[in-house]
Formats: C-alpha cells, sequence, structure tokens
C-alpha cells in the first residue's frame, strides 16, 4: 500500500495547479497516473482519483466557454481545492472512509454547480468508470474484475470495448485461424458425419 | 450475442448439433437477473431469460462448483505478481465457467472477453501485456500452474508452456463468433431475415466485435477467406 499511497499523493499534489490554471488536458493526464496502481492493487484510492480526476476534466472541457458555467465554476474550484486537502489527509492516513467521503464532497460540488449540471455530472462519472475500465482491461485485467473493481456493468463495459481497438493488439492472437477452426469442428461435428463445410 | 440479435442462432445449432449450452449461476446472474432491471440492457436480458426458460441455454449448479471455483480463482490469481503482490486477474464469474466446464467435462467454453481466454490458451501473451502496460517487472508462477492445474478435473486446463508440451488435454476455447461460423458453414445463417452469402458471415463477426467480442479485425478478414 505504500506505492499506492505515493502514487496517489503525487497525483494529487500535481493536479493543484491544474485545476487552479482549469487545465483540463493535463487534469485528464494526471487522471492516467494512477491506472498501474488500479491494475494491480484494485483499491479505492487510486479509482476514486483516476475517476473524479477524469470527470472534472470532462466537465471542464464542455463547458468552459459557457459564461454561465464560469461564474459559478469559481465557487466551486475554491471548494474542490479545499477537498484535495481533505483527501490528501485521508491519503497520507490511508483512511478510506474519509477518502470515499471527500471524494462524494467533490462530487456534490460538482452537481450543485447547477441543476442542468446535476444529470450530466452523474451521466459523466458513469461514463468515467466505463472508459477507465476498458484501460483497466487494455492492461490484462478480466472483464469481470474490472467491472467489479469500478462498479459499472460488464454490458456496459463491452458496449464501449466493442468500439474501440483493444481487440486489434497482436498478444490478442493466440493460434492461426486454421487451427481455431479445425478445433471448432472438433466440438460441432454432426454424428456420423465429417463437421462443416470446411 | 444478445446486443446483435444473434441469440436465435444457438437453438438452431443445438438442434443441428446436439449440443448442449450451459451457463454457470454466476454467469445467469449477470447476463438475467441483474441485466433485467436495466432500462438499455432488458430487453438483451429477457432473450436470454426465454433460451433458459425453453431449454435452449442450460443453468448448472453442481455440489463441488464453489470448491473447483475457488481453485481455479487461486490458481489464476497467483500466476502473476507485481509490486511484490499479486495481481487479481479474473473474477468470479469467469472461474466459475471454466470451473463448470471441468466438472462436467465440457468439449470447450466460450468466452467472449480475452484475459480468461489468453489464461488459458497462452498465459505467456497475457505476461507480456501485463509486462508492457504496467511498466514494471511482472513475475510468472509457472511452477505454482504446473503444480495446481493437476488438481483440475475434466479437459480445460490453464496452461503455461506453448503447445507441443506434453499436456494431453489442452483445449482452446472458443468465442461466440465461432459459434457464428459454425451456423454459416452449415447453412444455418438464413431465417428469412437475412440473405445468404459470405456478407452476412462478415457482417455478423463484426457485430459481435462491436459488441465487446475480443476477435480481430485481422482474424475477421480470415474467417471471411476461409469460407470464400
Amino acid at each position: 500500500m505504500k506505492s499506492v499511497k505515493e502514487d496517489v499523493l503525487n497525483v494529487i499534489r500535481n493536479v493543484r495547479p491544474a485545476i487552479k490554471k482549469e487545465d483540463s488536458k493535463l487534469i485528464r493526464e494526471w487522471s492516467n497516473h494512477t491506472l498501474h496502481s488500479i491494475s494491480v492493487f484494485q483499491d479505492e484510492f487510486s479509482i476514486g482519483i483516476a475517476i473524479t480526476l477524469y470527470s472534472l476534466a470532462k466537465l471542464i472541457e464542455k463547458y468552459y466557454l459557457d459564461p454561465k458555467f464560469k461564474s459559478k465554476w469559481k465557487k466551486a474550484k475554491k471548494k474542490i481545492l479545499e477537498e484535495l486537502d481533505c483527501l490528501e489527509e485521508a491519503t497520507e492516513e490511508l483512511d478510506a472512509k474519509e477518502y470515499s467521503e471527500c471524494i462524494k464532497r467533490i462530487t456534490n460540488i460538482l452537481s450543485d454547480i447547477d441543476e442542468d449540471y446535476s444529470k450530466y455530472v452523474r451521466h459523466v462519472m458513469e461514463s468515467s468508470r466505463v472508459k477507465k475500465g476498458s484501460k483497466i482491461y487494455e492492461h490484462g485485467i478480466s472483464l469481470g474484475r474490472t467491472a467489479a473493481m469500478l462498479g459499472v456493468s460488464k454490458w456496459e463495459l463491452m458496449d464501449y470495448l466493442g468500439v474501440t481497438k483493444n481487440a486489434d493488439t497482436d498478444l490478442n492472437i493466440t493460434e492461426s485461424l486454421k487451427k481455431r477452426w479445425s478445433h471448432v469442428k472438433t466440438v460441432f461435428k454432426k454424428e456420423g458425419k465429417k463437421g462443416g463445410k470446411k | 450475442m444478445s446486443t446483435s440479435c444473434l441469440l436465435w442462432i444457438l437453438r438452431k445449432i443445438k438442434k443441428e448439433f446436439n449440443v448442449r449450452f450451459v451457463i454457470p449461476p454466476a454467469v445467469r446472474r449477470e447476463c438475467v437477473d441483474n441485466a433485467i432491471k436495466s432500462k438499455r440492457w432488458g430487453l438483451g436480458a429477457q432473450r436470454i431469460k426465454h433460451l433458459i426458460k425453453t431449454g435452449v441455454v442450460e443453468v448448472e449448479n453442481p455440489d463441488e462448483l464453489s470448491e473447483v471455483t475457488n481453485s481455479v480463482i487461486e490458481l489464476s490469481n497467483d500466476v502473476f505478481q507485481a509490486k511484490g503482490r499479486r495481481i487479481d486477474i479474473i473474477h468470479e464469474g469467469e472461474a466459475e465457467v471454466v470451473a463448470l466446464a471441468n466438472i462436467l467435462g465440457a468439449e470447450t467454453i466460450c468466452v467472449d472477453e480475452k484475459t480468461t481466454r489468453l489464461l488459458i490458451e497462452k498465459p505467456k501473451n497475457l505476461h507480456q501485456i501485463l509486462g508492457s502496460k504496467l511498466h514494471t517487472k511482472v513475475s510468472f508462477n509457472k511452477g505454482l500452474m504446473v503444480k495446481i492445474r493437476e488438481s483440475l478435473p475434466g479437459k480445460i486446463r490453464l496452461r503455461t508452456v506453448e503447445r507441443g508440451a506434453n499436456y494431453p488435454f489442452y483445449q482452446s476455447v472458443i468465442r461466440s463468433t465461432e459459434i457464428i461460423s459454425v451456423a454459416y458453414a452449415n447453412g444455418l445463417m438464413t431465417d428469412g431475415n437475412v440473405e445468404d452469402g459470405s456478407m452476412v458471415l462478415e457482417m455478423a463477426l463484426w457485430a459481435l466485435r462491436f459488441a465487446g467480442c475480443s476477435i480481430s479485425s485481422q482474424e475477421i478478414r480470415d474467417y471471411v477467406k476461409l469460407f470464400e
């Protein structure tokens, strides 16, 4: 857990300037920094910060040019930075309960920016989980394990994975199709007949 | 297959080849019981529920399932380690599929997701993926696998070495794409709703790919060529 603590503290401390500057690209990059920890340790600290920062980056990207958002965002930003202090402290203590409360408060701050944003924030948080899930699946963790870790359904995750190029890596192919097909024919054979056309 | 509207093929395959499609309780929970509550996935879950109700798909829960599942989980999740810690690779549902197949002496298992398939067919590839993605040394406990794999009954073993080694019970897994290809090869893809022809196969394979099946674009092209 020492490694997890170091990783998460590193992210929290370094993402602060990016949040102050509203640099969504940098925030999004920092949200990826705990992917390795998520894959190995599968802990709530790494998962929580990854999802929250990714969602934050998406919200800033969507609403940055909206004047209505800008004025409300200033107040929200101040509160989020305060909650980052809380996150940092909870991580130092490895206090999972307090950490989870801080994450919840950040989500509420984002939802409270505007009533219209509230539904969008929920949607963004959910889709953030699916997107991070696809990255973890790419790392080699199974679909079921990834879905369970992030609290998403396998159906959602598979639906998203289908439109990625995840399946196109060379390492995904374990044998030639001809060999695979010859095994398949041994499984699906009609009694007394050779299986299939080929 | 549910989201690609291709489940109807299972009934035809079952009839044509006199095979059984069996799932463990964990898969039923995920595919039916949990999904049926969702507005988005509920219809797909209803389709699967109907297949279970009409006996096309059976749910089996033998007494020793829990014990064998735990063995599979322990085996799989101790194979790879990084940063002084084992990496939990697979989930209970996936382990239960392998466990059930072993208990029933199944000829093969059907798994669309990549990790379980790699763990059975070529764990060396999974080791490479983990190492390259995690940017850290990942150890591969081959000795443990050799020791524990002998305790799994049946034909479907998690394996550690390349083909050609002395493992007589090796079987590869299939995906839903293989089931569709079998249907196509045996003229079962026509149901009055689609035209026959190689386009049907290609489009069906892509539909499964877009639904999350881990088949590569190259493999889809190879399948189309195979049947040309």
